[in-house]
């Protein structure tokens, strides 16, 4: 399975189109788009890699193949879980009906899966009104091949190093769970690098642009040396629980922050993180079932010459989730508020602590099972400067998106996903001069999971 | 805000949109499903083993072992009817939520009440039994006695009279068993091994009553509702639930059973193990 994997990753990580400098400051044009040769090319390429390497591993133990579903059943559109598919990822990826350990299955189906994304995107980028830059071709391919599941009643495990074109490995998850501490659903102990339980995940986006990356939950204060985010996994251990159904859940997690110097040391960084969701269905009408949450986070980051000194970052928020019309392909609503505090410290020249608020509206619409249409609204606020004397709204930001996410086959095997996506992204004054910096991207993308 | 006021609003806007709020537990209220959207559920989360047609060969039937139902024939294995009769809705209910232990058929207790009573009213479409049949009664279900020694002592006896061809000394090691057994659609299949604790549907004294009681439709499980009092079936159900660490059971009626001689070893069973 790696080398076939493999064949297929070097088939997708052919030449590609040059870039146009992506500096900040004004720069001339840069337009750059690939001819159709070559994009004709390198899209047979492909295609053939991929037909090959599928016919010849039609027999692969895939992920699904363990589970026996297809992949709708956990995913409202791939790759967006579902309610059913909250609850088995709250179940440490088990059915919970006796089958779960390898043991139980003949043979015994390793729950191995691979992710494949490559897009086309255009990028235009404005200062201050006037167009400073245009850039466009193939770009930010990655390859993602991980295992996710359970390898026994008791223990299941994430693991997903992702492979981006340019050479960066990241390692997206990783962490093993012992399930059912005491027998009960309400402790499930995780040990590793895992996300916070909050209604968005970078990993499981229908974009898998920059645009993931910009979502409220990411943001951080003008001028902060901290590089924590609720948005993004963090190395710890984790205590999750969770009602028959997942209809009621909680999680804590205790981390040291990722990426923080010194977080090699156990505890250099510490936080906490928790949250409990709630849902409520509904017997009739239009408003099928909601779910609320609210978290809290703190965190802290060292600072200082030889960075002993801990400063601390606090997250409040809320979500609230509407399920319209149908429950399997629904109107979903998802309202998202944050509001956060930083040390000053961790600001280099701060007077004060910066405050933000943020909210997001998130519309999905599921009309057929293959096909999503989904959009953003979000708007970030700063309630407070750390320097004073900063325009109060510098670095607010104000992100717009609309996309269309269709399914060219979807089965227990293997998904082969068409995204096209558009976002605006606006962040004032940040330019020098004192202007606002807009992007507007095109995006038009490939995915494939095993 | 408060967590009162977070709630109030959200019961405002659910009544705004003409909601009723519903425990999620609950069977339905006795709300009709809408077959066309459990049509949708279906495709969702049920086609990938029993078939786009319904009929029990999806995509994983090949792998699964016993076979997806096919829903065309009508013919559910596990239900709280007599034997032969359709089951109620509340018995595909109880399937859809907490599966069928041991084989592919997952819990989808994270689906809503609703869907769950939609994908019924689909499936009840799928086959003509439905309409010319209608569901069954449920069997009448005594309150259970108290599991003593005896009632053990007397399960076995009668465990041993009608079970123990198929279910041997309760490990599903019958005679029949070592000879071969299939369902009514020519698949093989094994007696349950009681001692586990648990069955494919069955988890409790009462649901091995309903068990025993009513069969299992299209195996050869058959009702004993002609053949046993409901007396001697709760006498059989403790005898079982002590076979294993089933819940309910003691540790001190398992032992008990432990040390009697397994069925098949002791004398030929008395003439009054059936009903006269």
């Amino acid at each position: 399975m790696v080398a076939g994997a493999a064949l297929v990753a070097a088939a997708l990580t052919g030449p590609t189109v040059a870039k146009a400098d992506t500096g900040s400051g004004p720069v001339g044009h840069a337009y750059v788009l690939p001819t159709a040769g070559r994009w004709t090319a390198e899209r047979q390429r492909v295609y053939a890699a991929l037909r090959r390497y599928l016919e010849a591993h039609r027999e692969i133990p895939a992920f699904a193949r363990k589970y026996g579903m297809k992949c709708s059943a956990c995913h409202l559109a791939v790759p967006v879980l579902n309610q059913f598919g909250q609850a088995f990822k709250d179940n440490g990826y088990r059915m919970k009906n006796g089958t779960d350990d390898l043991r139980a299955n003949e043979p015994a189906y390793w729950p191995l899966f691979a992710w494949l994304w490559k897009d086309y995107e255009v990028d235009v980028q404005r200062v201050g009104g006037r167009t400073v830059q245009e850039r466009g071709g193939v770009s930010d391919g990655a390859f993602v091949l991980g295992g996710l599941g359970s390898i026994g009643d008791k223990v299941s495990f994430r693991f997903t190093p992702i492979i981006y074109e340019d050479g960066n490995t990241v390692v997206d998850h990783g962490w093993i769970r012992y399930n059912q501490a005491f027998g009960s659903d309400w402790v499930n102990i995780k040990v590793g690098s895992a996300e916070f339980d909050l209604p968005i995940y970078p990993g499981r986006e229908y974009n898998m642009g920059a645009s993931r990356f910009a979502v409220l939950y990411a943001y951080s204060v003008p001028g902060s040396v901290s590089r924590f985010s609720v948005l993004f996994p963090q190395p710890g251990v984790e205590i999750m629980g969770h009602d028959l159904g997942s209809r009621n859940r909680y999680s804590v997690n205790l981390f040291n922050t990722g990426g923080a110097p010194r977080a090699h040391c156990v505890l250099c960084s510490p936080g906490i993180f928790g949250r409990v969701t709630h849902r409520q269905e509904f017997a009739t009408g239009f408003l099928r079932a909601v779910r609320a949450g609210v978290f809290g986070a703190y965190a802290t980051w060292p600072v200082g010459p030889d960075t002993s000194d801990r400063k601390g970052q606090e997250r409040l928020g809320g979500d609230v989730e509407l399920w319209l019309g149908s429950d399997v392909l629904p109107l979903r609503a998802t309202v998202m508020g944050i509001t956060g505090r930083d040390d000053r410290a961790l600001v280099p020249g701060a007077t004060q602590d910066p405050k933000f608020n943020a909210g997001m509206l998130q519309l999905e619409y599921v009309p057929k099972l293959p096909l999503v249409f989904y959009s953003r609204l979000q708007m970030i606020r700063n309630q407070r400067q750390a320097i004073s004397g900063t325009p109060g709204d510098f670095g607010d930001q104000d992100f717009q998106l609309v996309g269309v996410r269709h399914a060219l086959e979807l089965n227990s095997r293997f998904a082969w996903l068409l995204e096209l996506t558009y976002w605006r992204w606006t962040i004032k004054h940040v330019a020098p001069g004192g202007a606002n910096v807009t992007n507007h991207t095109l995006w038009l993308g490939t995915h494939l999971d095993f | 805000m408060s967590t009162a006021a977070v709630v109030s609003a959200l019961m405002v806007g659910a009544l705004a949109l003409g909601t009723a709020p519903l425990p999620a537990q609950a069977g339905g209220g006795g709300v009709a499903g809408d077959a066309g959207r459990g049509r949708q559920v279906y495709e969702r989360y049920c086609v990938q083993c029993h078939g786009a047609r319904t009929d029990g060969a999806g995509e994983m039937a090949r792998w699964s072992q016993p076979k997806p139902r096919d829903f065309r024939q009508g013919i559910y294995k596990f239900s709280s009817t007599r034997y032969g009769f359709l089951p109620t809705t509340a018995d595909l209910d109880r399937v859809i939520q907490n599966g069928l232990y041991g084989t592919r058929m997952p819990p989808f207790a994270a689906l809503s009440t609703r869907e769950r009573r939609d994908v019924i009213a689909y499936l009840q479409t799928r086959s003509p039994r439905w309409r010319t049949d209608g569901p069954g009664t449920p069997i009448a279900i005594p309150d259970e006695p108290a599991p003593t020694r005896e009632a053990v002592t007397r399960g076995r006896e009668l465990f041993e009279a009608n079970c123990s061809k198929c279910h041997g000394d309760g490990t599903g090691n019958g005679p029949s068993a070592v000879k071969g057994m299939v369902d009514d659609w020519g698949a093989a299949i094994t007696p349950a091994n009681l001692t586990l604790g648990r069955g494919k549907w069955a988890r409790t004294a009462r649901d091995i009553y309903v068990r025993a009681m009513a069969g299992i439709n299209g195996t050869p499980m058959p009702e004993s509702a002609d053949v046993l009092t409901p007396d001697q079936v709760w006498q059989v159900a403790h005898y079982v639930q002590a076979l294993g660490a089933w819940p309910g059971s003691t540790p001190e009626l398992r032992k008990f059973a432990a040390e009697l001689p397994p069925p098949g070893a002791g004398e030929p069973a008395p003439a009054d193990t059936v009903k006269q």
